[in-house]
């Protein structure tokens, strides 16, 4: 009869340290554009988070929505000048215009992506030229991303200008007629 | 490289689990021949400087599959790595990752080869055997050649990402095995396989990285084995050739 006196506890690292040991090295383009596809998604989930808070702003709080609106547009609604209009903070445009522009960025590289990696797992050759693929969806993503640098940044040098000026403070939602 | 001998700094993650609780770096200095293989570095680590370290190792030729093991932060066969190849004279070497370390550089393979063991990885025919062999044309066995190159070493499953993160997930080893019976066109459980293997745990944790087919030492295309299994499970199709037109042929 034998009996285990003693049994020695193997070793597995947790999670995290897993992850970490093992995108320390990289193996390749396929573990990058893995990693930049995850990355972009969750960019991507961020907005979404964000923009369905303040679409609801429109039918639940609608002033509240305008103030939304001109803090994204560089304005801070709960300082205001001399004449009433809430004060234009040049950095603020340019934290929302660039954080624009990176959602512009995640969701072409999460597209284009999602094209090839669709590819390599429905066409019976994809999986042989993936690395190809990838020089494809780079060599796009950059000709389409300089294009739309030009047309969101180009705005910023110049003065901003202001369609509705909220005017009234926030405030309950307006009661039904 | 010259091919002269270079003087190695070999750095091994060790473990001892009677006395670590986690693992830690040991360095070594080591005299190599260029034509040495890495596997002969650790054993002349191992037989000349510290005998306690723990390694798995049996063929020493690249067939059996039993060193695979990070050299320099990739799965490698050590057997299969020379020192003229080595881009500089510092070596990590650490046990692969994502299965738990039982000493050293040997890790527990059990749940590997439990999900290995779960596809099935063995010709299933109940019909009667004709009384020569069960014939088969070049193009039937081509279907499935470059699945049967694989030695088991476990590098493609403990290169890849969804494995670290989940154990659960079968795993590219297997899912190559299962890959070799499926598109077999003699075997007649690829519909039992393929529901294995229709699973969140099964294809569909794949997530195309490519680590797998990046580090396979017997450089079998695995993603493209993987993404045909997912393709057979969305179309039903195995590629099932004709099998009177194939005997008819295999005969001729």
């Amino acid at each position: 009869m034998s009996t285990t006196v003693r049994a020695p506890k193997a070793y597995r690292p947790g999670l995290f340290t897993r992850l970490a040991d093992g995108l320390r090295s990289s193996y390749g383009i396929g573990q990058w554009s893995w990693l930049i596809h995850r990355v972009t998604g969750l960019g991507i989930l961020l907005f979404l988070v964000v923009h369905i808070i303040d679409t609801f702003f429109v039918v639940a709080y609608p002033g509240l929505y305008d103030h939304t609106v001109s803090l994204y547009g560089g304005r801070v609604p709960w300082i205001l000048d001399a004449q009433g209009n809430p004060v234009y903070f040049a950095p603020l445009r340019w934290a929302f215009r660039l954080s624009e522009l990176a959602l512009i960025a995640c969701v072409l590289f999460h597209s284009l992506n999602g094209v090839r990696v669709a590819l390599v797992d429905l066409t019976p050759r994809g999986a042989l030229f993936q690395k190809q693929m990838f020089g494809w969806v780079l060599g796009l993503f950059i000709v389409i991303m300089l294009i739309v640098c030009y047309f969101v940044l180009v705005p910023l040098f110049h003065p901003p200008v202001f369609w509705n000026f909220p005017t009234e403070a926030v405030g309950p939602p307006p009661s039904a007629p | 490289m010259a091919e002269t001998t270079r003087h190695l700094t070999v750095r091994i993650k060790r473990f001892d689990p009677e006395t670590d609780s986690a693992p830690h770096w040991e360095e070594y200095q080591v005299e190599a021949e260029p034509w040495d293989r890495v596997l002969d570095v650790i054993q002349k680590v191992k037989w000349t400087i510290d005998d306690g370290l723990a390694l798995r190792r049996s063929c020493a030729h690249g067939v059996c599959g039993s060193d695979a093991m990070r050299i320099n932060g990739r799965n490698q066969l050590a057997c299969k790595v020379l020192v003229k190849n080595l881009p500089d004279n510092t070596i990590r070497v650490e046990p692969i990752l994502g299965l738990p370390v039982i000493k050293d550089l040997v890790v527990d393979m059990k749940p590997f080869f439990d999900h290995y063991k779960s596809v099935m990885p063995f010709l299933v025919n109940d019909e009667p055997p004709p009384t020569t062999e069960r014939l088969q044309s070049i193009a039937a066995r081509a279907r499935f050649d470059d699945t049967t190159k694989c030695i088991l070493c476990a590098c493609c499953t403990t290169a890849c990402p969804p494995f670290w993160g989940d154990r659960k997930y079968v795993g590219p080893a297997a899912i190559v095995n299962a890959h070799r019976f499926i598109f077999d066109s003699r075997d007649r459980a690829a519909a039992e396989r393929l529901e294995i293997l229709n699973d969140a745990e099964g294809v569909w944790r794949c997530r195309t990285v490519f680590n797998c087919t990046e580090v396979c030492p017997r450089e079998i295309k695995v993603t493209q084995a993987i993404s045909e299994v997912k393709r057979a499970l969305l179309t039903g199709d195995v590629g099932e050739i004709d099998a009177s037109a194939e005997t008819a042929a295999a005969a001729s």
